[in-house]
């Protein structure tokens, strides 16, 4: 569903994403991990089609990102971490727009359950300034999920979010995965990565430093098994 | 300096030192620098030049309208907050202090200390701004006198607006309940005071004529009871007409005198304020905040609590760029400015209908407003309405994760304040027919008259679009031109202004030159033999090279949205 070969992007003398090649199939859920700094975010950003990679191919849903843009990213969603709302639409008309733009026949019906899925009903006439952080992400959530995506690609999507937010963000994200959506997501937040993903993508400094699943990691580094996943990334990024 | 004060004193001296360092560190940038030279020129062109004075020095300096009609002014502000309230801003601080100052070991006393000596800062460099602009209106002080006293006049005006919103500051108690009643006692008797000496002369102003009843109007403020009512205001206005030093020495001890007492005032007032002053204060940053936004390129923001339904639908099926020209539109509703534009259209409705009354039918002035604002919205409405790229750099790293090509986001961004435009100045210029005096119109024949009514709205909609895409280019070729950054302001802000206004101008009229030399050649060629119908083949002529340009444009900027990275926008 998502396949990345020698994806490298840099600024001037900096490179910040190093010939990263990885894939990730329907149903899979991908944890990219790093320490700060380490081309997460651009990695996300390349993936989406927001930055163009100075070498490497990315395909979507078999369409070729660079040159089949359109089609590519009408498979694909992206929630990032700092949610990027439209100060003049309100909470309805936020998912009304996704909707006509992505071509979701059905979009009238499945707002309203997705609004009721994550708790913002209540608010649906509401514009962005309205709301709290938590409820700004669970709207650029809901904007990403409307269009039943084939290519899940999170952000740190659980910053803001409340105990309850986090629980049901972490079940739409094991639902979706589920049905048959390939997900990539990066999150500092370890105990939620091993509980989600199916594989591992560590990367370092733009570099992938361990891919695959934490059993097949620890196979190729001996030395960090018993360890706890917080140790081994530890190590890993050390 | 120990303690509290020496803290706060830190805080002043540091932020402010800090503040000026950046400003002048941004120069060494190119784009600021040029920004600033140009605004620093403009500033001396407009005020500071040789010769750039009113033309009648001392008319204005030495005349007592002046007192009187900024007295009347002064005197509406302060009685207004008095009798209407809505003053707590002047206790907004800024949101770090709110959360560093309040929970500190910090009394009252010294925070509305704290505030009067930082709001000083604004008031000297307003004063200073004031001193240039006076001088061009030809006030005959000398610079410093006008400085000292346009400084007494705005700090008694923001030490009073301090004061009225800690007197009315919730709940009230004892003695600033007793306060607020006599203040508004006060605002009222002084408003009786001002209408009960105006009115019937501004009632009798229809039977007296301009001259005549400008001249009653004069006796009746100098006269009681409206003369005893302006006499503070008056008092706080007098040095800055005063004709001489020696009068405006003891004209000045007064205003310093009230300064004082003003002081007394708020230091003395010891009101919890902090709740107030916490909401006053997340106000303020988010009007601070949105204006930033505004000024450093985004659309006007919406205040929160005020969004109405959209009546403007939104098929579910079909084109998809059609959503964002929806989501443009539904943005320029929200943000008032139709409903401005449907004021001013109101207002020239009204005015034209009292020119038709006149004895000649109004003749062609009737038509005259309305084209007029059809030619400013030639001219500036690309540049107010910006329910574009313009409006949507900052989100655009959401945009580009949209299933649609660059060239198609872009027409789909340039299509609402094109069509906006279109339809008002079509509006407009059919006003100025439908109110033009039959007498008055020029008679064609009614083949031409179809040619030409055919090829209009094409050609209002291909400049339109021109240029709009010439704002949305500049946007996108320079984004750090369009937005300089939030926090940029002052001179480096206005010559900012300047370079894209002039820029974006320049290229407008050179992508106007092929198809207006197309149209004037055809016209001119076709018209001997064809008549009007020549003309209009010529302006559709032009108009499809206009539109074909506009093509090349739209493609160009699209493939430039794809190249451009979001973080590159700051």
């Amino acid at each position: 569903m998502i396949e990345v070969s020698g994806l490298t992007k840099t600024y001037g003398t900096v490179t910040a994403v190093d010939a990263l090649s990885f894939g990730v199939a329907p149903g899979e859920v991908l944890g990219l991990v790093g320490p700060n700094g380490a081309g997460k975010t651009t990695t996300l950003r390349c993936l989406c089609g927001i930055i163009n990679p100075t070498v490497g191919n990315i395909r979507i849903a078999d369409h070729d990102l660079r040159t089949d843009g359109p089609r590519a990213k009408a498979t694909l969603a992206f929630v990032p971490d700092e949610p990027q709302l439209f100060d003049y639409l309100t909470v309805d008309e936020h998912l009304k727009f996704v909707g006509r733009l992505y071509g979701v026949a059905d979009a009238a019906d499945r707002a309203p359950r997705l609004l009721e899925e994550l708790e913002l009903t209540d608010k649906r006439r509401a514009l962005p300034g309205e709301l709290s952080r938590g409820m700004k992400q669970k709207l650029a959530i809901a904007c990403g999920l409307l269009h039943r995506p084939r290519a899940l690609i999170l952000d740190e999507p659980l910053t803001g979010l409340d105990p309850a937010g986090i629980k049901k963000m972490r079940a739409t994200i094991a639902d979706r995965a589920r049905e048959g959506a390939a997900v990539i997501l990066s999150s500092h937040l370890l105990h939620l990565v091993e509980e989600l993903c199916t594989r591992l993508l560590v990367i370092r400094k733009g570099r992938c430093v361990a891919l695959g699943t934490l059993p097949e990691i620890v196979a190729t580094r001996p030395d960090l098994a018993g360890q706890s996943l917080e140790d081994i990334f530890l190590s890993l990024t050390a | 300096m120990t303690g509290t004060a020496g803290a706060l004193a830190f805080l002043i001296a540091h932020t402010t030192r800090n503040r000026i360092a950046r400003q002048l560190g941004r120069l060494k940038s190119p784009r600021y620098a040029i920004a600033a030279i140009v605004g620093l020129l403009y500033f001396w062109l407009v005020f500071a030049r040789p010769g750039a004075v009113g033309r009648n020095p001392g008319t204005v300096g030495t005349s007592p309208v002046l007192g009187t009609v900024g007295g009347i002014g002064f005197a509406i502000t302060v009685l207004v907050w008095w009798l209407r309230g809505g003053v707590t801003g002047a206790l907004a601080f800024q949101p770090a202090e709110v959360q560093l100052l309040f929970p500190a070991p910090v009394s009252r006393r010294t925070l509305i200390g704290y505030k009067v000596i930082r709001s000083q800062l604004l008031l000297l460099l307003s004063g200073l701004i004031w001193t240039l602009l006076t001088r061009r209106w030809g006030v005959t002080l000398s610079a410093p006198l006008r400085f000292a006293t346009i400084w007494g006049f705005f700090s008694v005006l923001s030490l009073h607006r301090l004061g009225t919103a800690l007197v009315m500051t919730q709940p009230l108690t004892g003695g600033r309940r007793a306060a607020l009643y006599a203040g508004r006692a006060l605002a009222a008797a002084a408003a009786f005071g001002l209408l009960a000496g105006v009115g019937p002369v501004v009632l009798r102003l229809r039977t007296l004529g301009f001259e005549e009843g400008f001249r009653a109007l004069g006796a009746a403020l100098a006269a009681p009871p409206a003369a005893w009512a302006l006499a503070p205001f008056r008092l706080m206005l007098a040095p800055l007409y005063a004709p001489s030093l020696a009068a405006w020495v003891p004209a000045f001890a007064i205003v310093l005198g009230v300064i004082l007492l003003h002081l007394v005032w708020v230091l003395s007032l010891n009101v919890a304020f902090e709740e107030v002053a916490a909401t006053a204060s997340a106000d303020m940053a988010k009007r601070i905040s949105a204006f930033r936004e505004r000024r450093a390129g985004g659309a006007a923001v919406i205040r929160p609590g005020k969004a109405v339904r959209s009546w403007l639908p939104l098929a579910p099926l079909g084109q998809p760029a059609v959503a964002i020209v929806w989501k443009n539109t539904v943005a320029l509703i929200r943000t008032g400015i139709l409903r401005a534009a449907l004021m001013v259209v109101l207002v020239l409705v009204a005015m034209s209908g009292v020119m038709m009354r006149a004895a000649d039918n109004g003749g062609p002035a009737t038509a005259i407003p309305f084209l007029i604002l059809a030619g400013m919205a030639f001219v500036l409405g690309p540049r107010m309405v910006r329910n574009d790229l313009r409006q949507d750099l900052l989100s655009l790293a959401s945009i580009k994760t949209y299933p649609l090509s660059g060239a198609m986001v872009v027409l789909a961004e340039m299509a609402s304040p094109t069509l906006v435009l279109s339809v008002f100045q079509f509006a407009m210029l059919a006003m100025a027919y439908v109110m033009l005096p039959a007498a008055y119109r020029v008679v064609v024949d009614l083949p031409s008259t179809l040619a030409i009514g055919l090829v209009l709205p094409f050609a209002i909609l291909a400049i339109n679009a021109a240029s709009v895409g010439v704002q949305n280019a500049v946007a996108l070729l320079f984004p750090t031109w369009v937005r300089l950054g939030a926090d940029s302001g002052g001179i480096e802000a206005i010559g900012q202004t300047l370079v894209v206004t002039i820029g974006s101008m320049l290229v407008l009229l050179l992508s106007l030159v092929l198809p207006v030399g197309a149209a004037v050649t055809i016209a001119t060629v076709l018209r001997p033999t064809v008549g009007g119908i020549g003309v209009a083949v010529g302006a559709a002529v032009g108009v499809i090279a206009l539109g074909i340009e506009v093509g090349f444009l739209v493609g160009g900027l699209g493939a430039l949205f794809e190249r451009t990275d979001p973080t590159s926008i700051g």
